[in-house]
């Protein structure tokens, strides 16, 4: 930021190059929030859908016989609504206030994100409509027809377009850690997206190569995508709402060279023994254990960083959700590596272990780090505070319990129902059989998560109509006096 | 560009670390928690800024 | 700008070596396999799918069958799959050569299918061979009651005979009790160790147990958690006579006087391929790990 100006030539200069933040605010306001929006809609659909789809796993005969609802359609329907719909355009979302931010630049061409956003939506609409239809492409991660995603395809060229030119425009010399990650994100997605869809649709590949390519687009997805953009939202969260920099950037550059190294590898993880030829699998095992570089560094960063502040928990929502998807993080990486041992993938391979390892990353990971982005953004962009503290705690905490639940019981689960599976002395149903009271807590820990996005909606309308806040102090959670007191 | 370059470039000066912060939210000051007293897109007669106040009411 | 180039070939290149190493090079390796053939040329192992169970797979995929049931069946090194009788080897890359999409799944709450066409899950040497009923007729043959072997609904004469095993697909507890494969005209009074086996229901994973199972899986296996399909199943008046692929149902399911449930042209394809479902012809580059039980002839068995 400039300096404070002492002479007219200097003011000029001055007035060009100092860009107010709250200029950059608010010239990302409407695509933002149209992305927001957008995320948020579908994060409702995507959370009844997996109500349904949870419910119907131990209630077969629930809403049975109609082919739209039958539950082989639903669950990748969800899926699909919150991968490309509530996660995705949450990710690109606080990718777009993000750059703007660190490109200390005000947005320029909003209509190419506001049509992005436009196209995005429509591509997950048809998308959906198609799966429920019947019209699956039967490729996990991937299941809208290619028509949908070609949809997709343009609105991630508009979004990207925008990217490059803001990406050019921008006024620092430096380029920050979160930088590094959505650059590759925003590199990685469209390669991954698009070269898989040849490989599948286009110009496909034989037999089980297709599953390969499944399988590692599948998890690219998770890790150089999602994860970059989570990883590179909390690299900007953490250190930002305590006012303390990163505690090592050296740290940061080997956690992000050593993680597009071994993530990337990590895709055949899931099809241990299967037929492939062995050394896929071994590679990405050997991957997957290798991942455990870039999370610990990650770790160990923002654990420096925020070591004797961790009291500020209490008071700032954004540093409790962040905190608890970079924890989040580091447990899913764990998971990952267990499951994929040969010796345990004996054992939870075909199992609902996968469903949670799913979730460890893609909500108690990702969309809490994403949920953070949001309560920190959003009230920059309408310039008001967000009005209810209660709300925000009962957020907070359906969440956290309704993911924990969700994790430990399915993972548990998984090894009782794979435990019995594996044990030919038992009929195969017994597996089944033995993994429904699990599916049952599961579903009850759904309701939860009900209850916590319902909420959170309802108070981002709140925001969106004009009703927040209009103290120019933040909502903080557990408010001290003095802090009130405080005048900056 | 040999090896040696490449990771030097790498290498990030410890600079960029501090690049988020700014002048009105700089190192050692939490944000989130105590907000600078100041309307989000009016510019008030609070900003001490010095003189000049760059530009006008900024409609949202 | 410097440390620009640095990033952005640092983020390009580590993606291109995942990309070369995981797909492209593998696909060198096994996505360009033929059928295995034998010396005379002769047996050309796998062959594609036929008209109908070509479609049936694009139902299997639109309802999801996927989400439950895998089709890959791992070496006994890696789990129980063989011991379950759910293949006699193991899957090999070859097996899938004409699937499209390759459906080898990854979540099993119902059994793996990879050999439900072809099961015979005999422990027994001396049980007689399974009935050779090579046909290609389309349609499951009239359900007679007590007698349900179904022919394979597959064009395809060179695959290996299919039989409907008589007992269900897990040996009993501690002992093997060997339930004999029975020939198509005898009754299958078979005792099973597990689950029900009521005189007069079809015999399992044949045609009519396949449709009454989607029409309502817990008719078939009690404690079932699979959705009933019966928007693959129409009700009409029954005019004349009654069709021959009619769904015979138990009383409190069956439709009323003069109705019939009969199955859409989407079940019976479903069905075709479901019943085509077979891996167990021998491979070269798979060692089996029990002996194969003589194939239907003409078939070369290693």
């Amino acid at each position: 930021m400039a300096d404070i100006p002492t002479s007219s030539s200097e003011v000029t200069r001055g007035e060009v190059e100092q860009v107010e933040r709250a200029l950059i605010d608010a010239s990302t306001r409407v695509p933002v929030l149209m992305f927001y929006t957008s995320a948020i809609v579908w994060l409702l659909i995507g959370t009844l859908l997996a109500g349904l789809t949870s419910f119907k796993m131990h209630m077969p005969d629930l809403l049975s016989g109609v082919s739209f609802l039958t539950w082989g359609r639903l669950r990748p329907a969800h899926m699909n609504a919150m991968v490309y719909g509530w996660a995705s355009m949450a990710g690109i979302g606080t990718a777009i206030w993000l750059m703007a931010r660190l490109s200390l630049t005000t947005l320029r061409h909003p209509l190419l994100l506001v049509a992005g956003a436009g196209f995005w939506n429509l591509g997950v609409l048809v998308g959906l409509v198609a799966i429920l239809a019947g019209q699956s492409t039967g490729h996990q991660w991937l299941e809208f027809p290619p028509y949908a995603a070609a949809i997709l395809f343009v609105a991630y060229s508009l979004v990207v377009s925008w990217a490059i030119l803001m990406f050019r425009f921008r006024r620092s010399g430096h380029i920050y850690i979160t930088q590094w990650y959505l650059l590759g994100a925003f590199l990685w997605f469209p390669w991954l997206y698009g070269a898989t869809q040849i490989m599948l649709f286009v110009v496909p590949v034989q037999g089980v190569m297709q599953a390969a390519v499944n399988w590692w687009f599948a998890n690219n997805l998770m890790f150089l995508w999602f994860g970059a953009i989570g990883l590179g939202t909390a690299y900007y969260m953490i250190p930002k709402v305590i006012g303390r920099p990163v505690y090592s950037y050296h740290l940061a550059a080997i956690g992000f060279w050593t993680y597009a190294l071994f993530a990337s590898w990590t895709g055949m993880q899931r099809l241990v023994d299967g037929p492939f030829p062995a050394w896929m699998i071994t590679a990405s095992i050997a991957a997957t254990i290798l991942t455990i570089i870039p999370v610990a560094t990650v770790g160990l960063n923002h654990h420096m960083t925020m070591r004797g502040h961790f009291q500020l928990m209490r008071y700032s929502p954004t540093l409790r959700f962040t905190v608890f998807g970079a924890f989040a993080y580091t447990v899913f990486s764990l998971v990952g590596v267990i499951i994929s041992l040969r010796s345990m993938a004996r054992y939870l391979q075909f199992t609902q272990a996968s469903v949670g390892y799913s979730h460890l990353g893609l909500y108690a990971f990702f969309t809490m780090i994403m949920f953070g982005a949001m309560y920190y953004i959003v009230p920059r962009l309408v310039g008001r505070e967000w009005r209810y503290a209660s709300l925000i705690k009962l957020h907070f905490w359906s969440s956290a319990y309704g993911v924990g639940l969700m994790v430990s019981m399915l993972l548990i689960g998984g090894l009782v129902q794979g435990r019995d599976m594996n044990n030919s002395a038992l009929s195969f149903t017994e597996s089944t059989q033995s993994i429904l009271p699990y599916l049952r807590s599961r579903s009850l820990s759904g309701m939860l998560l009900t209850v916590s996005h319902f909420i959170f909606a309802f108070h981002f309308g709140m925001m969106l109509f004009g009703l927040g806040r209009t103290a120019t102090v933040p909502t903080f959670l557990n408010p001290h006096v003095e802090d009130v007191k405080t005048t900056v | 560009m040999s090896l040696v370059d490449l990771f030097a470039k790498l290498k990030l000066s410890e600079k960029d670390s501090e690049v988020i912060f700014d002048r009105d939210e700089p190192v050692g000051r939490a944000t989130d928690l105590v907000m600078p007293r100041r309307r989000w897109f009016r510019k008030t007669k609070d900003r001490s800024i010095g003189p000049m106040s760059p530009m006008g009411p900024i409609r949202p | 700008m410097k440390g620009l180039t640095a990033l952005f070939l640092g983020i390009l290149g580590t993606f291109a070596f995942s990309w070369v190493g995981l797909t492209m090079i593998p696909n060198a390796q096994i996505g360009n396999l033929e059928p295995q053939m034998d010396e005379d040329g002769n047996d050309p192992y796998p062959a594609p799918k036929s008209g109908m169970a070509d479609r049936g797979r694009q139902v299997y995929v639109g309802n999801g069958c996927i989400y439950c049931h895998s089709q890959q069946v791992r070496p006994s090194y890696g789990g129980s799959d063989i011991d379950r009788k759910w293949g006699e080897r193991r899957s090999a890359p070859r097996d899938y050569l004409f699937e499209r999409p390759a459906l080898l799944g990854k979540m099993r709450m119902g059994p793996d299918l990879s050999n439900i066409g072809k099961r015979a899950p005999v422990d027994d040497e001396n049980a007689p061979p399974p009935a050779s009923t090579d046909s290609t007729a389309a349609a499951p043959a009239p359900p007679a009651p007590g007698a349900g072997t179904a022919p394979p609904a597959t064009a395809n004469p060179e695959t290996p005979a299919t039989a409907s095993g008589a007992a269900p697909p897990s040996p009993a507890a501690g002992s093997a009790s060997p339930a004999p494969v029975v020939a198509a005209q005898t009754a299958p009074a078979v005792a099973t160790p597990s689950g029900p086996a009521i005189s007069g229901e079809p015999l399992q994973y044949s045609a009519e147990w396949h449709h009454r199972h989607l029409y309502d899986p817990r008719s078939m296996t009690l404690d079932s958690t699979m959705p009933a399909y019966r928007f693959l199943y129409e009700k009409r008046k029954i005019g004349g006579q009654a069709s021959t692929d009619a769904l015979k149902l138990d009383d409190h399911k069956a439709p009323p006087e003069g109705y019939e449930i009969v199955p859409t042209y989407d079940a019976k394809c479903l069905v075709a391929y479901l019943m085509s479902l077979d891996q167990s012809h021998a491979l070269n580059e798979v060692k089996s790990n029990t002996p194969v039980s003589p194939q239907a002839p003409g078939t070369a068995v290693k």
